[in-house]
């Protein structure tokens, strides 16, 4: 799914795919949302390109956001393997016989 | 059979204890311990006219000696009394070589004072500290012999062990003028002329070598009124106050070389029940605390990973980061050529490391060098793959290396033109967030919570059989502040933090700011680890069973003595129970080292089957009070007393055990007529 997209020139971002914001009005919930969205969901999103989004401001943000997701999408299959691995041996040191998998 | 001492001190040098030489009080300790021949042995120095005064006072045979301080260790070096000024100045060399007590000479230094050492005696201390190290040993070769120990149960142990030297033991006393206990700790030689070469022939024969004069190897000397016990299971009977405890006593007070495991009479018995039960439980849960650590390693590991953690930094992080952009971008009038610079507001690599390639690397080279299951790997991979995928993984390892160490070098960079940019600029910068560690942090936490959440569940996590017992250890999470006091044994308040108990994360955050508490001993407060024994029936212990236990334990434990020693372990125990396992345990750290049990019950005295028997009985005369003690086998007829007097021994063992014979014949005619 869709999350940040730039579309007639204009910057926006989703949480959900169907409910598009201006870039400008991304706050601290959003972006944490959208991390979690973009380490465990199918998450797409417009490569940025020079020029093509009118407004500076929006330019800007679009520009650093962009980048920094383009980022942490390569880093999902590490992501992946430490979460899985992330604290096993105690996990399965201490689980009750139902709760091992 | 000649009975020597060779170890004695009668100077008090800088590694002694002070102590004031009484010539008296070695005369007395000669005569008392009927000894044959007597080396003074003082630590680095020989007192020529001091021997020559002892040699003259005394009619057995002294010899001239020192004890060296070498190579770490004591080494006992006796001469012939035949070139006394010749030893005494090689030895004026051995003190002026050793001034201080911290200093030793080395085997060659040793070599140059004496010349040849093939004309000495040399003991060195072998299971006695500060004893001699095997490479010291090894260099002396066949020189040594012989060598020094504390107890019956390290003689006999060398006596049975091919590659021990022959084992001799002597007394090491200072002959102190207020000197009170002579110990019975000299050996016997079997030889008929006293000399050095014969001594010396002697100290190359384990068969030649006793602890008694008479008894083989089977005895040895306990008290020095010649009363000897057997190396085995020794029972001391007598009636109630006819000096059996005070025997045990004395036989401590003389061996005080020897390392005694003494289990005092009512030492084990329950008095106070509640107090009791608590004692009990502490002790076991303490002498548990290994287990306890090494069941929550794990945890452990994962809470000193997870307390660097601050997830509301990190929220505060992000909103720092998503407020300068917003602001970065909307200041675009206070962007200057050094804002608009593409590394003002760049944000650093990411500083993965390469843990995960290199675990991939070892778990293929496991594959290829496993040798034990070789065939079923092969039946699976074959090893030119194998080998083919680990170089693929090195190579890929060793490119993810170079990258990692690049980004590294480049971060260092950034951060420094970042910050030459932000000090010259007018423009608000973009402040640093890192999506990746902020998801691995929330990551983090949400599995801690998870292995918090798991090992707070109770289960019961060891079971494990001792003697007949049950030792069941369960995981329990805690019930209340008051546990967690309790447990960390501080003054500090725990109820805020126990009011978090059920979010591991925010609980861990009140832990840490709580004062005094170590870091490392957090992992202690999230689940308590409980260890209780129970009986055979799997019912928790009543107060006879944890007398019983401890009973068990204390003997288990003897077997880091050298010689243990029961005073009446009847005297809170059903008979059943004594009879089936203290009994049996008894018997077999007997045949490790001396056993000695006081004993009124027939349980224990008569159906243990004791290898020797003492009976002590109190006597009342003119003269006063005074204790005799006899001794011999189960089965000899008769006990023998020290003056060699006789005394039956079923009218001993009646008399001591079974209340005398005419009560042991109606208990049976009772127990008959019950029967039928």
């Amino acid at each position: 799914m869709k999350h940040l997209k730039i579309e007639h020139t204009t910057a926006q971002y989703s949480l959900d795919g169907v409910d598009w914001h201006a870039i400008d009005k991304i706050d601290k919930t959003d972006l944490l949302t959208l991390l979690e969205l973009a380490i465990s969901d199918n998450f797409a999103m417009d490569d940025y390109v020079e020029g093509s989004i009118k407004n500076p401001a929006h330019n800007i943000i679009y520009s650093n956001l962009s980048s920094k997701f383009k980022e942490l999408l390569k880093q999902k299959s590490r992501f992946k393997d430490e979460s899985e691995s992330l604290y096993k041996e105690a996990l399965l040191k201490y689980s009750m016989p139902e709760e091992v998998n | 059979m000649k009975k020597i001492d060779f170890h004695m001190h009668t100077v008090s040098t800088i590694s002694d204890r002070p102590f004031e030489f009484s010539l008296d009080m070695l005369k007395h300790y000669v005569n008392a311990a009927s000894l044959d021949a007597i080396a003074i042995t003082n630590h680095n120095m020989f007192d020529l006219a001091q021997f020559r005064t002892i040699k003259d006072a005394l009619s057995i045979d002294v010899f001239p000696g020192i004890e060296i301080d070498l190579e770490g260790c004591h080494l006992l070096l006796i001469a012939d009394d035949k070139e006394l000024v010749d030893f005494n100045s090689r030895c004026t060399r051995v003190t002026s070589e050793i001034p201080t007590k911290d200093v030793s000479i080395t085997f060659e230094k040793l070599i140059e004072i004496f010349t040849d050492l093939n004309k000495y005696i040399l003991i060195p201390h072998y299971q006695k500290s500060p004893e001699i190290s095997p490479e010291t040993l090894k260099k002396f070769g066949s020189l040594i012999t012989a060598g020094e120990v504390t107890s019956p149960k390290k003689f006999i142990y060398c006596l049975n062990d091919e590659k021990s030297l022959v084992p001799v033991c002597f007394s090491d006393l200072r002959i102190d003028k207020r000197l009170q206990n002579i110990p019975a700790r000299q050996t016997y030689l079997d030889l008929g002329t006293l000399s050095l070469s014969s001594i010396k022939t002697c100290l190359r024969d384990k068969q030649k070598v006793f602890l008694t004069e008479s008894d083989g190897h089977k005895f040895f000397d306990a008290l020095n009124n010649g009363l000897k016990l057997s190396t085995g299971l020794n029972v001391i009977v007598g009636e109630r106050s006819t000096g059996k405890s005070h025997t045990l006593d004395e036989i401590s007070e003389q061996c005080e070389e020897v390392k005694i495991k003494y289990i005092r009479q009512f030492a084990l018995l329950e008095r106070d029940q509640d107090e009791d039960i608590r004692t009990f439980s502490e002790n076991i849960n303490r002498s548990q605390s290994a287990i306890t650590e090494e069941y929550l390693i794990e945890l452990k590991s994962v809470i000193e990973d997870v307390i660097d953690i601050d997830i509301h930094e990190n929220e505060r992080a992000a909103e720092n980061y998503i407020n300068s952009l917003k602001k970065h971008a909307t200041e675009t009038e206070k962007h200057d050529a050094f804002s608009k610079a593409k590394l003002f507001n760049e944000s650093e690599f990411t500083d993965s490391d390469t843990n995960a390639i290199r675990d991939l690397v070892s778990s293929v080279t496991n594959l290829l060098e496993n040798s034990e299951y070789r065939s079923t790997i092969e039946s699976f991979v074959n090893t030119s793959d194998l080998q083919a995928l680990a170089v693929a993984l090195i190579n890929t390892h060793n490119t993810e290396q170079e990258l990692l160490l690049k980004k590294r070098y480049l971060n260092d960079l950034l951060i420094s033109v970042k910050n030459d940019l932000r000090v010259r600029s007018a423009s608000h910068p973009i402040e640093d967030f890192d999506f990746y560690k902020y998801l691995i942090d929330r990551k983090k936490v949400e599995k801690f919570s998870l292995v918090v959440e798991r090992v707070k569940k109770e289960k019961e996590i060891l079971r494990a059989d001792i003697q007949g017992y049950q030792r069941v250890a369960r995981r329990v999470p805690y019930k209340g502040a008051q546990e967690l006091k309790k447990m960390s044994k501080k003054v500090a308040s725990f109820a805020g933090a126990y009011s978090k108990y059920g979010s591991p994360y925010d609980y861990l955050s009140m832990l840490l700011n709580i004062e005094n508490l170590e870091v490392v001993e957090l992992y202690k407060y999230f689940v308590r680890i409980d260890y209780e024994i129970l009986n055979s029936d799997g019912f928790r212990v009543s107060g006879g069973e944890r007398s019983e236990y401890r009973l068990l334990r204390e003997i288990k434990n003897a077997q880091r003595y050298d010689m243990l020693m029961l005073d009446e372990p009847e005297s809170s125990f059903d008979n059943l129970f004594l009879l089936k396992k203290a009994n049996a345990l008894i018997k077999d750290i007997s045949k490790t080292m001396p056993v000695i049990v006081v004993t009124h019950s027939s349980t224990v005295g008569a159906s243990i089957k004791p290898d020797y028997i003492v009976y002590t009985k109190k006597v009342i005369d003119a003269n006063g009070v005074s204790y005799e003690l006899y001794s011999g086998y189960p089965t000899d007829s008769s006990l023998t007393g020290l003056d060699g007097s006789l005394i039956k021994n079923h009218e001993v063992l009646m008399n001591s055990l079974e209340a005398g014979e005419s009560s042991y014949i109606e208990r049976g005619i009772g127990y008959e007529t019950l029967k039928d």
